[in-house]
């Protein structure tokens, strides 16, 4: 197991025994709702696709995998969340734990640059080489995933606190589709042919471990309204993915609401 | 007068859309160059049309360019001759390949050169060597041109060019000065865009 896989499992050990050990003390309970965006900066192709011309990462590259100035397309990988949220509070809402359920929607694109562009699929058959006008392939996934995050509030300044959160998620694949969008609609028929030749695969288990800095606002009764800035992730799962795969991840954003419980029975 | 303004503009657009494709597709005319990282250079050696060719003359690269045609066929004199056109010493260089007694009427039948293999001793092979302004035969050469893969290339399931891939090498001598073209690869298309019929009808 990595130094920081390492890191993060012990932290939440170490949390579940110190939940454990103040579960005499009165914690927090609050539910709640995120959203959250992944920024991934470029992609790259999966090889078991055969594209003839270049297609590059996001920004336009003449030194890409295929060879110089041919650059016909990009790829691209954009990954978003939304899930509920349970949390427990502890250490006079110092120490916050999460959990819930998460849908994580992956989208991967490979496509031509302007309007009308095209790349081509090919493939080398007896009667020679063929060659389809494609688009777009596009493909999306849906994991539904259980997370497990900790968050540390070492600085409250009135009501603005700043906090550190370590997670880590394990999912399953709940739906997924390849498609590819011809230049031809007469080529449609073959679709289902060459996304079955391209022998692509996708993990259906989805699992990472992540890290975040975040700043909160506390109303008055206790709601918390968090925006975080997502660190770089660490995948731990391979093949999420069999259209493109991330190159350049710059993190991402994650805004979230947690109500108290409390509210809901109409205590103060 | 309605319906003969729309007839008219449908004939139009037909018109417009049969001659858009006509010519082929255009980006699969371009050159593709993946360095070969073995030699160092010039292209892989591919079957997929990249449009590419090159070889060492001496030691410095003769290879295709972006710009120029890399290929030309054409039959003129009972031959076909297939002529690489690229850059050698930052100079405009040709090779020219010519098959004896061999008068395809078009690219289609190109493909009757798959798998063949043409030996520089034997005379129905013969080189010349375009250097600039200098133009020589290559004399008392011994070598080979093979053509591994003559095929169809389809676009949408429409034909659209022969795809001609193959290795040559060549020893001779150009302008009585002992010269080796080595590493010789090939991958190129031919289309009824750069294949040529000049041979005299009669």
């Amino acid at each position: 197991m990595k130094k920081p896989t390492k890191i993060i499992f012990s932290t939440l050990l170490a949390t579940f025994f110190l939940v454990t050990a103040q579960a005499q003390n009165c914690p927090i309970f609050r539910i709640g709702a995120e959203y959250g965006e992944k920024t991934v900066l470029s992609a790259k192709v999966n090889d078991k696709w055969n594209i003839h011309q270049d297609v590059g990462g996001r920004w336009y590259d003449y030194n890409s995998r295929l060879g110089m100035n041919n650059g016909n397309g990009f790829a691209a990988y954009t990954q978003k969340y939304v899930g509920i949220k349970p949390e427990v509070s502890l250490l006079n809402d110092r120490l916050n734990i999460y959990s819930g359920l998460r849908l994580t929607m992956i989208s991967e694109d490979i496509s031509g640059i302007g309007d009308n562009a095209h790349f081509y699929l090919r493939e080398a058959t007896p009667q020679g080489i063929e060659f389809y006008r494609v688009k777009t392939i596009n493909e999306k996934l849906n994991y539904l995933s259980i997370p497990l995050e900790v968050s540390y509030v070492p600085i409250v300044i009135q009501q603005v606190a700043v906090y550190g959160k370590l997670g880590a998620q394990l999912g399953y694949r709940i739906s997924g589709k390849t498609s590819l969008d011809f230049v031809s609609e007469s080529m449609k028929q073959h679709e289902s042919e060459l996304i079955q030749k391209a022998s692509v695969e996708n993990n259906k288990l989805y699992s990472e471990i992540y890290a975040a800095i975040g700043a909160r606002f506390i109303s008055h009764r206790k709601l918390h309204f968090n925006i975080e800035y997502m660190l770089p992730s660490r995948m731990l799962t391979k093949n999420n993915g069999s259209v493109t795969q991330p190159t350049e991840n710059e993190g991402g954003l994650q805004l979230s609401v947690q109500v108290p419980l409390q509210l809901f029975s109409g205590k103060k | 007068m309605k319906h003969k303004i729309l007839f008219f503009i449908l004939i139009c657009t037909s018109i417009i859309a049969t001659s858009c494709t006509k010519g082929g597709d255009f980006y699969l005319r371009r050159t593709i160059f993946i360095e070969d990282e073995n030699s160092p250079g010039l292209p892989i050696y591919s079957e997929w049309g990249y449009n590419t060719f090159g070889a060492y003359i001496d030691r410095a690269e003769f290879v295709s360019t972006d710009m120029e045609q890399p290929v030309k066929v054409f039959v003129r004199n009972d031959s076909c001759h297939i002529q690489l056109a690229g850059s050698y010493n930052s100079q405009q260089t040709t090779i020219d390949f010519s098959i004896a007694d061999f008068t395809p009427k078009d690219e289609s039948e190109l493909l009757s050169l798959d798998n063949k293999t043409f030996d520089l001793s034997d005379k129905k092979l013969s080189t010349s060597l375009n250097i600039g302004t200098q133009t020589h035969p290559l004399q008392s050469a011994e070598g080979e041109l093979k053509i591994k893969r003559a095929q169809k290339l389809f676009v949408d399931k429409e034909f659209e060019k022969v795809v001609l891939s193959g290795t040559f090498h060549i020893k001779a001598l150009y302008n009585n000065q002992p010269i080796s073209v080595s590493d010789g690869r090939f991958d190129l298309g031919v289309s009824e865009n750069n294949f040529f019929d000049l041979q005299e009808k009669p």
